[in-house]
């Protein structure tokens, strides 16, 4: 019998790992979503955070410790860190914990714990449990191991302007090829994405110690470790930052780590997320060529996102920013703009079957 | 070649002469003789037929210089979707928490002499309910927007201390774990020590509103036996910087200005020896539906002046300490407009003019009682600029009438070459009555293209500089802040 789990904190990220949570998770069912208050979020279902078809679950902000729908808080300690929170968050998990609650942390490394949680984990050893994105796959290289190439085909997932729900798209197609009978690992950039059976590169891309060259190593050697564990079909990986940068205005990273993420694995192929507005023949031709001369990968099928820039406050504030649309009018612009001579296949992520996505990608990566 | 009036604009600088092609909002540097002939061609005084300059003919191949507006029918992109940025990405909200004021300023908004169609002083207050229910709107309407800000505005917001007090206390309990920010616009005459510590403890931005030295200042902003409200003023501004050191770093003014003064009386409260030339200054001249002053001499020539060395200071030609902190700010705001310029696209078929804000998104306005404004700047009397209340929410066709502020006056602003540029919004088209009107809009035109061609002389000023020298002196900038 599955364990009733409640994950902390919820946002607007958490709600694609919710949506499938049950389907790849074989041992909790997801009963309940905490968040912050001030996210505006309690009360009303997880799906608002996105702008998604309703989910059924109604995001909670009580922090109630006592809550009896929940036996097990999953908490994913990275996004824990928040400067604008009145109470340490440490004081609920200690009242989850006196309350007999059992509470699993996850984290990119077990290095640098913040000495609080490292406390409550000696306090409650019986009722809590660590994991770390760095150790979920064994290390089988050695150390002097040098760069080699990834011995599985690749499939890269990013967002043209970030926000562009790729973990959705992860977690969709995992589920569907693997409903096809194929064994699908992946690599995201999201911690939590471990309750998923996601592997994690956050470990490395927070690793402020590290040049970009060894990042590269450490990502070829992460994705070599798991592919010799796991022997997928396929390995998902997701592009770690936007994939190209907005414009002057708004640099939004430059895609410099997709960069080198395309450097580590060596893509064959590329689902790109676009804001709905911007999914025109034209437009994606254009951006597949470019992609090709700076990554080595064209878009082999692209995925309308519901994220709509708001131009007006990106102009003003300078950095990336966003709302999000109802599905029904992605849905719409979609039939609108889809026409049969498209040398790129385009979905909608959400109102589309993720089937259709993988029949596009998987005769050229299988 | 159809070249009887193309759909430009020229400028000028010392070094050099340019084309701004309004369709492809491209500027481009011409030739002295093709700035000469395209002169021609805007005054009607070219003959086109004969035109063989080869730079021209060049142009013409490559799209530039049509006669025609590309743009067909104006509709503002976002109106589809301004239902999901109302619904989801509020930003700030102005809670208008009194309608009294302890001052009657000459020029006031709220003053029945000057603005008509403005409110009058009235002693309405904003209950607490309605300012908690604001609260919650906000909150409710702003899950896209990563961090929020609450501003208190009046009449003299002040006056209702209690009241703010709760508010923050509330909003801060509601916004856990939310980026959230506060503000406050105060004539600056009751900043008690208490209230300091308030507004210095929950880091409220304040602004207070300051016009000038003590014969300029008292000239409008005075208490109702008529004394001025200079000294009442300068004593709190001396009691923020001894009671709060740091706080009173972050201080800002806003000033109105009187143009009918000398800019140099005006600018000596910069350089007075109380230390207010490192704070910003927003200035803006005085309007109203009865002002009537017309700027003096020494207001536009002296202005002009201090604008040229704040950009020489920008550009690290001038001690930027000797610069009017007034015209730093009018410099650092044309910057931001060079931004935007390189920013923006081409025109489009469907398009509309820049100018209107999204109706409520940036700085919702909620009167004292529970009606809801785009802005605190729009005239609150007039049912044109209402968008909705606490009761009902928004209302969408009223905000979208705003945003679709252009297709008031199409063909002339689709065919103005400002019209990517246009700073024109919803009140400057807003007459008092129930509609908003084209005549009042227009009226703004004239300043506002000139504005603009000042704007992109700036633009092209800096342009002419090498690549990487403006750059560099933001970064240094920067780094000194």
């Amino acid at each position: 019998m599955k364990c009733n789990v409640a994950i902390f904190p919820f946002q607007s990220h958490t709600l694609h790992l919710a949506r499938y949570f049950d389907k790849l998770q074989p041992c909790y069912k997801l009963n309940a979503l905490l968040s912050w208050r001030g996210t505006g979020l309690g009360g009303r279902d997880a799906s608002v955070s996105c702008n998604y078809p309703e989910l059924g679950i109604s995001v909670s902000d009580a922090l109630d410790a006592t809550e009896k729908n929940w036996d097990v808080l999953l908490v994913d300690l990275v996004e824990v860190k928040n400067p604008f929170l009145s109470e340490n968050p440490i004081h609920f998990f200690r009242r989850c914990l006196e309350a007999g609650k059992r509470i699993i942390f996850f984290v990119d490394t077990l290095n640098n714990l913040d000495e609080s949680i490292v406390k409550l984990l000696q306090a409650y050893p019986e009722q809590t449990e660590i994991q770390a994105s760095d150790n979920s796959v064994k290390h089988h290289l050695s150390d002097e191991e040098r760069f080699s190439a990834v011995n599985s085909p690749v499939l890269l997932v990013g967002g043209l302007t970030y926000c562009q729900d790729t973990l959705e798209v992860v977690l969709s197609l995992k589920l569907s090829l693997k409903n096809r009978g194929y064994r699908v690992s992946c690599i995201t950039s999201s911690n939590i994405g471990q309750l998923g059976g996601l592997h994690s590169s956050c470990h490395i891309w927070r690793d402020t110690s590290l040049s970009e060259e060894e990042k590269i190593l450490l990502l070829n050697r992460l994705a070599r470790d798991i592919i010799y564990e796991e022997r997928p079909n396929l390995l998902i990986a997701e592009a770690p930052d936007a994939v190209m940068k907005f414009n002057d205005t708004a640099p939004n990273g430059f895609g410099i780590r997709t960069y080198m993420m395309c450097q580590a694995l060596c893509p064959s192929s590329f689902i790109c997320g676009i804001p709905f507005d911007l999914v025109r023949k034209d437009i994606i031709s254009n951006l597949s060529k470019k992609f090709l001369e700076c990554y080595g990968v064209e878009i082999s099928a692209a995925y309308a996102s519901n994220a709509l820039a708001d131009n007006i406050a990106i102009l003003q504030q300078q950095e990336m920013s966003y709302v999000r649309v109802d599905s029904n009018v992605v849905t719409d612009w979609i039939k609108q703009h889809r026409t049969c001579c498209w040398d790129i296949p385009v979905y909608d992520i959400v109102s589309d079957d993720a089937g259709q996505i993988c029949t596009a990608v998987q005769d050229r990566l299988c | 070649m159809d070249l009887a009036k193309p759909f430009i604009q020229l400028f000028k600088t010392p070094r050099s002469q340019y084309v701004f092609d309004v369709n492809k909002n491209e500027i481009l540097p011409v030739s002295a003789e093709s700035f000469s002939f395209l002169k021609q061609c805007m005054a009607g005084e070219a003959d086109v037929e004969r035109s063989e300059i080869t730079e021209i003919q060049n142009l013409i191949q490559e799209g530039y210089l049509r006669t025609e507006s590309v743009v067909q029918e104006i509709r503002h992109p976002y109106t589809p979707y301004l239902k999901y940025f109302l619904d989801r990405k509020i930003a700030k909200i102005t809670l208008q928490v009194t309608q009294g004021c302890n001052l009657r300023c000459k020029y006031c908004i709220y003053s029945e002499n000057i603005n008509a169609h403005q409110r009058s002083h009235s002693n309405k207050r904003m209950s607490w309910e309605t300012a908690k229910k604001g609260i919650d709107f906000l909150r409710a309407h702003s899950i896209d927007s990563e961090k929020v800000n609450i501003g208190f505005y009046g009449g003299e917001p002040l006056l209702e201390f209690p009241l703010i007090k709760k508010a923050v206390a509330y909003a801060k309990e509601v916004f856990d774990g939310k980026a959230i920010s506060f503000s406050i616009t105060t004539n600056g005459t009751m900043l008690t020590e208490e209230i300091l510590e308030f507004l210095s403890t929950e880091n409220v931005q304040l602004v207070i509103s300051l016009d000038g030295p003590k014969n300029i200042h008292d000239q409008n902003r005075v208490f109702p036996d008529g004394h001025g409200s200079f000294d009442t003023v300068m004593r709190n501004v001396e009691k923020i910087k001894s009671c709060a050191p740091e706080y009173f770093n972050q201080l800002g003014f806003s000033m109105v200005m009187d143009p009918t003064n000398d800019f140099d009386c005006i600018n000596e409260i910069t350089f007075s020896g109380d230390s207010l030339n490192d704070h910003n200054f927003v200035a803006a001249v005085v309007e109203g539906d009865g002002f009537s002053g017309i700027a003096s001499e020494e207001f536009v020539w002296k202005s002009e002046y201090q604008k040229f060395l704040a950009f020489m200071g920008t550009l690290g030609r001038f001690d930027s300490e000797k610069v009017s902190a007034i015209s730093k700010s009018a410099i650092h705001a044309s910057l931001g407009v060079l931004k935007n310029i390189k920013a923006s696209g081409p025109l489009c078929p469907i398009d509309a003019p820049s100018g209107p804000c999204i109706p409520g998104q940036q700085r919702l306005f909620l009167s004292v009682d529970g009606r809801f404004f785009p802005c605190e700047r729009v005239s609150e009397t007039s049912s044109a600029t209402c968008i909705g209340t606490l009761e009902d929410g928004f209302y969408f066709d009223k905000a979208e009438s705003l945003l679709e502020l252009g297709k008031l006056t199409s063909d002339i602003c689709r065919n103005c070459w400002a019209f990517r540029h246009c700073s024109v919004c919803a009140k400057r088209a807003d007459d008092g009555t129930s509609c908003l009107s084209p005549t009042k809009k227009l009226q703004n035109c004239k300043n506002i293209r000139a504005d603009l061609y000042e704007k992109m002389r700036h633009f092209l000023l800096c342009d002419e500089l090498s690549v990487y020298y403006l750059t560099e002196v933001e970064r240094r900038r920067n780094d000194e802040m």
